[in-house]
């Protein structure tokens, strides 16, 4: 599924959880194909933009919940645990009733990226509904690859000011995202 | 925007979040503090607290609501993390109920049949159910509060075992009041107290403990 280069999620998580963003960015890479696995085993016939769709909800739910694991436990059954209620929950808001058991998930292969889901509505929807700084802020990194530092000197702010409107802004993007979703 | 952007602005959000243990812990300790010192200053303790004997019953009276509470907060928090077994605090939250039966128990032996009913009704049965209730209404409020931070994927269930924390603990604040030791008072209205609190919790965790 993974390089056995990379170093365990448990180690990717740890250090994510100390503000090591290059970390926490491969901890989501890695992540990301079981998540996109289980949402296209369980979608049944949902088209694909659908499903990647459902990949960035669960994605920001991880993201939203991180501080719900303890470092001295294993990454996985608390990743699978969140994985398997957000895809229920987004089929669901799609729906669509379908039950996901524990046991499948050692079998899920890994899938490949998608097609693109984003141009198509739901995603930029839902950041144009954010505070305007906060969008500016979710576009300058998602788009144009910004860093804090450079996004505080082009609007003026304090890097902990960005932190915050960027946190802010991810949280509102999940609800948003869960929502606009039918 | 592709899913490789939204982890460039995910994994860009580094800001350190409480864990739910300390959220929990925090906002429970503070409600319940702020509500046994309002529930003092207004209502006051039994007014022999000073004289009456500490027995087996008054003793039992004050423990299990606190035992109850504390099995509760084990519980409930393991059951805000994705992916936790409750291990052995489900059947943990066993332990106040099988106290007090023993308690009911040892009552009903000790007591002659007619003497049961009075003992049950007590004298302040109203009372005790509605301050029970007043005081764990905020209780209730600061746990969901606090729960919704976490991520239960079993929300009713959640909120009910929440229902439970905030009854004990309000309860608990309530014995240091209660003049009534009988056994056969705690359990009924102390329980039905509680219970209807965790019902309460249930309903609104099934609701609001969604993510």
């Amino acid at each position: 599924m993974r390089p056995e280069t990379e170093p365990p999620l448990e180690e990717l998580l740890r250090a994510a959880n100390r503000g090591d963003a290059a970390a926490y960015a491969a901890f989501l890479r890695a992540v990301t194909p079981v998540v996109r696995g289980v949402a296209r085993a369980r979608a049944g016939g949902l088209a694909a933009d659908r499903v990647e769709d459902i990949v960035q909800e669960t994605l920001l739910a991880i993201h939203r919940k991180r501080h719900t694991w303890r470092e001295d436990a294993p990454v996985r059954p608390w990743l699978y645990a969140i994985v398997r209620y957000k895809v229920v929950d987004a089929l669901r808001a799609r729906g669509r009733r379908i039950e996901v058991p524990i046991d499948d998930f050692a079998d899920v292969l890994p899938a490949e990226p998608a097609p693109d889901p984003t141009e198509r509505g739901d995603a930029l929807r839902a950041i144009g509904r954010l505070d305007p700084r906060s969008a500016a802020i979710v576009r300058a990194i998602g788009l144009d690859g910004a860093s804090i530092a450079e996004i505080a000197g082009a609007l003026g702010m304090s890097d902990g000011a960005v932190r915050v409107a960027l946190h802010r802004g991810l949280r509102k993007l999940a609800q948003l995202r869960s929502r606009l979703m039918e | 925007m592709r899913t490789e952007d939204l982890i460039r602005v995910i994994a860009a959000d580094t800001l350190p979040r409480r864990s739910p243990a300390a959220t929990l812990a925090m906002a429970l300790g503070l409600t319940a503090a702020l509500v046994a010192l309002a529930f003092v200053a207004l209502i006051g303790p039994r007014p022999d607290l000073a004289s009456v004997p500490v027995t087996l019953r008054l003793a039992l009276k004050q423990a299990w609501p606190i035992l109850l509470a504390a099995t509760a907060f084990g519980a409930v928090l393991r059951l805000a993390e994705p992916g936790r077994r409750l291990g052995g605090w489900g059947p943990a939250l066993a332990l106040a109920p099988a106290l007090l039966l023993g308690a009911v128990a040892a009552e009903i032996v000790h007591l002659p049949p007619p003497a049961w009913g009075p003992a049950m009704l007590g004298a302040t049965r109203w009372q005790c159910l509605g301050l029970i209730g007043a005081m764990a209404l905020p209780l209730l409020a600061a746990t969901l509060w606090a729960l919704g931070r976490g991520a239960s994927t079993r929300p009713t269930l959640t909120g009910a075992v929440a229902g439970l924390l905030s009854g004990g603990t309000a309860a608990a604040i309530y014995a240091i009041h209660c003049t009534q030791d009988s056994p056969l008072f705690f359990a009924v209205w102390y329980g039905v107290a509680i219970l209807a609190v965790s019902a309460a919790g249930a309903l609104i965790g099934r609701f609001t403990l969604r993510w």
